[in-house]
């Protein structure tokens, strides 16, 4: 079920981009010292809104960022407006015309810098670059990273496309783990009365279903649908043990993100 | 990776180079305990089997339900040996189609017509049509999470699926009558059929009986709105009842599907119904390359004669209940409560209180390395050839795999 109508296809990806993507600027805060230094002692927060509804808000401050789902674009101090969903994708993707329009802040020319230089070590970080690659957390944080917006992703799609609906609907509700054997990533998401949780490392309670990817590449592998997923499990690439069916479900959904954006 | 396991473990290493997820469909490691089972099977008789290291196994899985007599059943065998001596697959069908339809037509007692396939899909995906063609309806109803096979409309999980495959297909929840009728309400008129398999037995959940409401609001149903009933007995059939599961739970049927039993082990699945549907299912178009192959409709024939004079259903309730008594009594002893669900000779027991199924599935890995096979997360089934003292046997393993995931040390057996 691969045929998206246009529309929402557009819509789901500036989604998937302000609620899965941007929020991962938390987890480059957090483990890159290239990106610490480049913040420094630099404070401010910057919106990203699509028409009235959607917006997604970061703050950085004390050498962190933080995304908050709820944050009014009022509060932010540099406000970028994009007229529709297609010209903030093509903002994110790099294509074509998409200066978006800056409702507030245009004075803020520091932050903005400052922004754009993190943009583009997540960019470096999530692709690859040699630039970051002699990192030695260079693998755990790209890692990191991208199963960190895959995750995320995966709780839009459940709560705003159909067929991901249609996929966790019947299925049983529990607490998923995911870990990287050999890098010591882990990140927790959780089915419960029709709503996904997701957080960062070592959930509260036992996980009902535990799934280790042996190490970094197959874990990115898996998430850019990239591996033969039943082999890796039988040949102990991918460690699964617990209520298989959530982590089947889960699996699906995971499958259907790279449809729309390349974590 | 269980070291114990080697051989496997090469096996699907160089099957994962060639074949799409190494072993796929139900037999894949990922529907057991990766890494903690055998992947590969090498030679079995009676109610055993070898895997490629060399490990024997009492098996309560009978190759997920075709081995029903045992492995390597000698009379079924030479009754197929014997066709195949003189060709197999031939340009037209031979005489065995003709004789085991005339016995199911016998054996089943709302069965005027049989025709032959090969998987239980083959015959499920057949009467759904066959309920078109009579009615001129479109829909077909279905329990949710039941399996029925693995066409588009009914295949578990979404890879090549479209959504017009099942934007005719309707599902209500088992042994909820409101919710059937809620369906009714809403589309009654345009269902062709109602699908079912005799109990719920859901992989990853405990198998439920139906309740005589439930029974009778499908047959009310049935009857009221002009709705064919298919009941899919390929899982259960010839082990509840000879005549159909249907007998067993009192379900009123239009057409049944058999397969898994049928044969002991051979490729074959059957579909036969009413007579009123004769002319439809005449129109129904239905073949395979291998459809007319002699042997494992020779093998049926033998398989159903040896049932009947061994009073097989009996046998296998009557074991069923031994191996299900034995085991609770056994979780019991050793502190690890369990469950059992479904009937005697179809059994599903597993850890109670165990939502997440690491018990469970610590329980069948242990009882694996102390040869025996049970399944963690799907029912189990028994053959003819687990008799008393190989029930015996296979609960004496029980107890060795209880003791391990216990950690009780053996001395207190």
């Amino acid at each position: 079920m691969r045929e998206i109508e246009p529309l929402l296809y557009r819509k789901l990806k500036a989604r998937l981009y302000l609620r899965a993507v941007l929020p991962a600027f938390e987890d480059l805060l957090e483990k890159s010292e290239a990106a610490q230094e480049i913040l420094g002692e630099r404070k401010f927060s910057i919106c990203f809104q699509v028409g009235r509804q959607l917006k997604s808000v970061l703050f950085f401050e004390d050498g962190k960022c933080l995304w908050r789902p709820g944050a009014r674009a009022r509060d932010a101090d540099v406000l970028l407006h994009f007229l529709s969903e297609e010209q903030l994708n093509k903002e994110f993707e790099n294509k074509g015309f998409r200066l978006p329009l800056p409702l507030k802040g245009q004075t803020r020319a520091k932050d903005i810098s400052k922004f754009k230089s993190l943009s583009r070590l997540f960019e470096a970080y999530l692709r690859g670059d040699p630039a970051v690659a002699e990192d030695p957390k260079f693998r755990s944080l790209q890692v990191g990273i991208q199963l960190g917006i895959a995750l995320r992703a995966t709780k839009v799609l459940v709560e705003h496309e159909e067929i991901s609906g249609l996929i966790m609907k019947d299925t049983p509700e529990g607490l998923a783990y995911f870990s990287v054997g050999l890098d010591g990533y882990g990140a927790w998401v959780e089915w419960k009365g029709g709503q996904l949780l997701s957080g960062n490392g070592l959930p509260d309670r036992k996980s009902d279903v535990t799934i280790e990817f042996f190490d970094a590449d197959t874990a990115l592998k898996v998430v850019g649908n990239q591996i033969d997923v039943m082999s890796a499990v039988g040949t102990g690439a991918i460690k699964l043990s617990g209520l298989i069916p959530l982590a089947d479900s889960l699996g699906y959904v995971f499958e259907r993100v790279p449809l729309y954006i390349k974590p | 990776m269980n070291a114990r396991y080697s051989k496997s473990k090469a096996l699907f290493a160089r099957a994962s180079e060639v074949i799409p997820g190494g072993i796929y469909g139900h037999s894949s490691p990922v529907m057991t305990v990766p890494g903690e089972f055998p992947y590969f099977a090498s030679k079995a008789k009676g109610c055993r089997y070898w895997d490629v290291d060399g490990y024997e196994y009492i098996d309560l899985m009978c190759g997920y339900g075709p081995i029903y007599l045992g492995y390597q059943n000698e009379e079924v065998n030479e009754a197929a040996a014997k066709i195949q001596r003189d060709g197999d697959c031939f340009n037209h069908p031979t005489e065995y189609s003709v004789q085991l339809a005339e016995k199911l037509t016998e054996l089943v007692d709302i069965a005027d017509w049989a025709v032959f396939g090969k998987n239980g899909s083959d015959m499920t995906s057949w009467a759904v049509r066959v309920a078109r063609e009579q009615t001129g309806r479109k829909r077909i109803a279905m329990a949710s999470h039941a399996y029925h096979g693995i066409a588009p409309w009914c295949v578990p999980g979404f890879g090549g699926v479209i959504a017009e495959d099942r934007s005719t297909f309707d599902k209500f929840y088992w042994n909820d009558p409101e919710s059937l009728d809620e369906l009714m309400a809403s589309s009654g008129e345009k269902l062709a059929a109602i699908i079912i398999t005799p109990f719920h037995h859901p992989a990853f959940g405990d198998s439920v009986l139906p309740t005589p409401e439930f029974v009778a609001a499908i047959n009310r149903i049935r009857n009221e709105y002009g709705i064919l009933l298919i009941i899919d007995d390929v899982r259960c059939g010839f082990r509840l009842n000879l005549g159909g599961s249907h007998r067993v739970f009192g379900y009123e049927p239009d057409l049944i599907c058999f397969s898994k039993a049928i044969a002991n082990g051979y490729p074959l699945s059957a579909c036969v119904g009413r007579s009123s549907l004769k002319v439809a299912a005449s129109k129904t178009f239905l073949t395979g390359s291998f459809w007319n192959s002699a042997s494992s409709l020779a093998a049926a024939l033998k398989t159903i004669e040896i049932a009947e004079r061994d009073n097989v259903v009996e046998a296998l309730e009557e074991q069923g209940n031994r191996l299900i008594e034995g085991m609770l009594e056994l979780g019991q002893k050793r502190e690890l409560p369990l469950q059992s669900s479904g009937p005697a000779a179809i059994p599903y027991i597993r850890v109670a209180d165990d939502h997440s199924f690491h018990k469970q599935q610590a329980l069948c890995a242990a009882a694996a390395e102390k040869g025996l096979f049970l399944h963690p997360h799907h029912n189990w089934f028994l053959s003819a050839a687990h008799t008393e003292p190989e029930i015996d046997e296979a609960l004496q393993r029980f107890d060795l795999a209880l003791c391990a995931v216990q950690r009780e040390p053996v001395s207190a057996l």
